[in-house]
């Protein structure tokens, strides 16, 4: 008994050594609720909309938290703040001077200590390849601890004008302790500073570079001497929001994710609607007219939705066929009165179905004839009601006859595609039986 | 005097129906809460024409059916009989019913057509974008 129960016990201190360990998470386990980059643009924070995103986590429309890069919300699938991915680097509106990290004057040139070892200025010039450069608080702080690359015994002494190129560029360790620059320094694009007494080369931090389009190594033109700067650094304050409201309608991208998220400004609103009296190009209508749209459904608002859209259909363009499937369902889901609506609009979708593939295709094209079905069988039985209940004329019955056979064609097709593409059938044959009166008609 | 009268009324209601008249048939065609159809039409498979079916109580009721080729179809107790019921917005059903001689009476429930639980999922309307022309080649 006492050996049995010492085995026991055993089993379950060895069972607990295995699984605990197994069960316990690493800080690794949470990387993807804490992406260091967050941003559209690739930064690793930014302003998007009205919200700052950095990696900390974000919260969704119900104030859920989500992760900072999610564009999507997890629960309900609405967009995030970094929804598009086509947003440019955002303007930064805050105030200029006074409040941002001021540098302390520059040093006289002395022979540089080994132990600090100073890395090129991050931010030396702005570059031609960020033509909306964000100012934004100087991270350097992050790149004060002293990196311990250069060991103390064999300092190199640096000369004291600048050279044209920095010390070293080779992305290979150097034989000697010199400090070298990384192998792929981007060009940094925030304020310059004042010209520097001590060039010498430095590595950058890596939070503060433009890393998406700029490749080859940007020779330091100005550097600076970073530990001196990093002491006297001050907070500087987060962007305010902007004073006076930006109701310009020129560049459309930059105005989209607002539209997404039904966020555009009255005075938006109108310098689109405007633009859109005004214009001449229906390409240019188009662009204009999805943006309303797409701000109308942001909001939510059904009535301004329909609107726009079936300004867009009747007056600029009904060649998109996803945009008739959408106006053609909404009108479904109302009463008879919008059914011949749904019938034509499905059409026109029909016509340029041919822009959709694969499942897509099938489900659409499905979709649209159950559409045209479900419409033309409501209208014939109102007119089926109306001609048995209240007005048993020759008109109404003609009417009740022309939709029945409507309907009969349209669920045939319906019935047709169905069965061609693997695909429900069950309520494309009980209305075309329904409205043929003969199981024959259909099953043949 | 009386007793001739009687017997004559007697004589008169004792007369057997014709055999070439046909048994009376009424389909009464109703929906799931028991309330009269008044679009519902009932057809014989063979039949070209529909018949109405009354529209305050949903009934429909002969003793004789015309086919197309010319010939008539007389209900007789013993036939067996096959009729379509359908109506819009509801599933036709097709039935077959033994005459009998009396009381030939069928009540027949129609059920809804039902849409599919599952929703249509819609597109998303994308922006307009501007798309590089494709290089011609010389």
């Amino acid at each position: 008994m006492r050996m049995r129960n010492g085995m026991v016990a055993g089993i379950v201190v060895v069972a607990a050594a295995v699984s605990l360990p197994a069960l316990a998470g690493g800080w690794s386990s949470y990387n993807a609720a804490f992406p260091g980059f967050p941003c559209g643009d690739g930064w690793t924070a930014c302003r998007a909309g009205e919200q700052v995103v950095t990696p900390g986590m974000s919260r969704d429309s119900a104030g859920r938290p989500v992760p900072a890069d999610a564009r999507i919300g997890w629960f309900d699938l609405k967009p995030t703040a970094v929804f598009s991915p086509f947003s440019g680097l955002s303007s930064y509106v805050g105030p200029v001077g006074g409040e941002l990290a001021v540098a302390a004057p520059a040093p006289a040139p002395v022979a540089p200590t080994p132990d600090p070892i100073e890395r090129p200025d991050p931010s030396p010039t702005p570059t031609a390849e960020t033509p909306d450069p964000i100012e934004r608080p100087d991270p350097v702080p992050v790149a004060t601890s002293p990196a311990p690359v250069a060991p103390p015994a064999a300092p190199v002494a640096k000369p004291p004008t600048p050279p044209p190129a920095p010390v070293a560029t080779s992305p290979t360790p150097p034989a000697a302790p010199v400090a070298k620059a990384p192998p792929t320094p981007a060009a940094p694009v925030t304020k310059s500073p004042p010209p520097p007494a001590a060039p010498v080369a430095k590595s950058p931090p890596p939070v503060v570079t433009a890393s998406k389009s700029t490749p080859p190594p940007a020779p330091p033109v100005a550097p600076v001497p970073t530990a001196p700067v990093a002491s006297s650094m001050k907070p500087v304050a987060p962007p305010s929001a902007p004073t006076t409201a930006d109701d310009t309608c020129d560049d459309l991208v930059r105005i989209e994710p607002l539209a997404m998220l039904g966020q555009l400004r009255t005075g938006q609103v109108k310098c689109v609607e405007g633009r859109i009296g005004g214009e001449g190009a229906q390409t240019t209508k188009d662009k204009l007219s999805r943006v309303l749209i797409a701000n109308a459904e942001g909001k939510g608002d059904k009535v301004e939705w329909e609107r726009l859209v079936k300004r867009h259909l009747e007056d600029i363009d009904r060649s998109d066929p996803d945009m008739c499937f959408k106006y053609a369902t909404q009108l479904s889901r109302g009463g008879t009165g919008r059914a011949s609506g749904v019938i034509r609009w499905s059409d026109y979708a029909l016509d340029n179905k041919q822009r959709w593939s694969g499942t897509t295709y099938t489900k659409r094209v499905y979709s649209l004839y159950r559409l045209k079905t479900e419409a033309a069988n409501k209208i014939w039985t109102e007119a089926e009601e109306v001609f048995a209940t209240k007005e048993h004329t020759d008109e109404n019955e003609a009417k009740a006859a022309k939709w029945r056979g409507q309907t009969k064609d349209f669920a045939r097709e319906w019935l047709d595609y169905a069965k061609a593409s693997g695909q429900d059938t069950k309520s494309a044959l009980a209305i075309c039986v329904s409205a043929a009166g003969n199981r024959a008609f259909c099953e043949g | 005097m009386m007793l001739v009268m009687f017997a004559g009324v007697s004589v008169a209601q004792a007369k057997p129906k014709s055999p070439d008249e046909g048994v009376p048939v009424k389909v009464i065609v109703k929906d799931a809460a028991s309330a009269p159809v008044p679009t519902a039409v009932v057809r014989h498979p063979l039949e070209q024409d529909r018949h109405r079916v009354n529209s305050v109580d949903g009934s429909w009721e002969t003793n004789v059916l015309y086919m197309p080729d010319g010939t008539e179809l007389r209900f007789t107790p013993g036939q067996t009989i096959e009729l379509e019921i359908s109506a819009p917005g509801y599933v036709t059903q097709v039935f077959q019913y033994q005459i009998k001689k009396r009381r030939n009476v069928v009540e027949l429930k129609l059920l809804k057509i039902e849409n599919d639980v599952e929703q249509i999922e819609e597109p998303m309307i994308t922006f307009g974008r501007d798309l590089p022309r494709e290089p011609v080649e010389e």
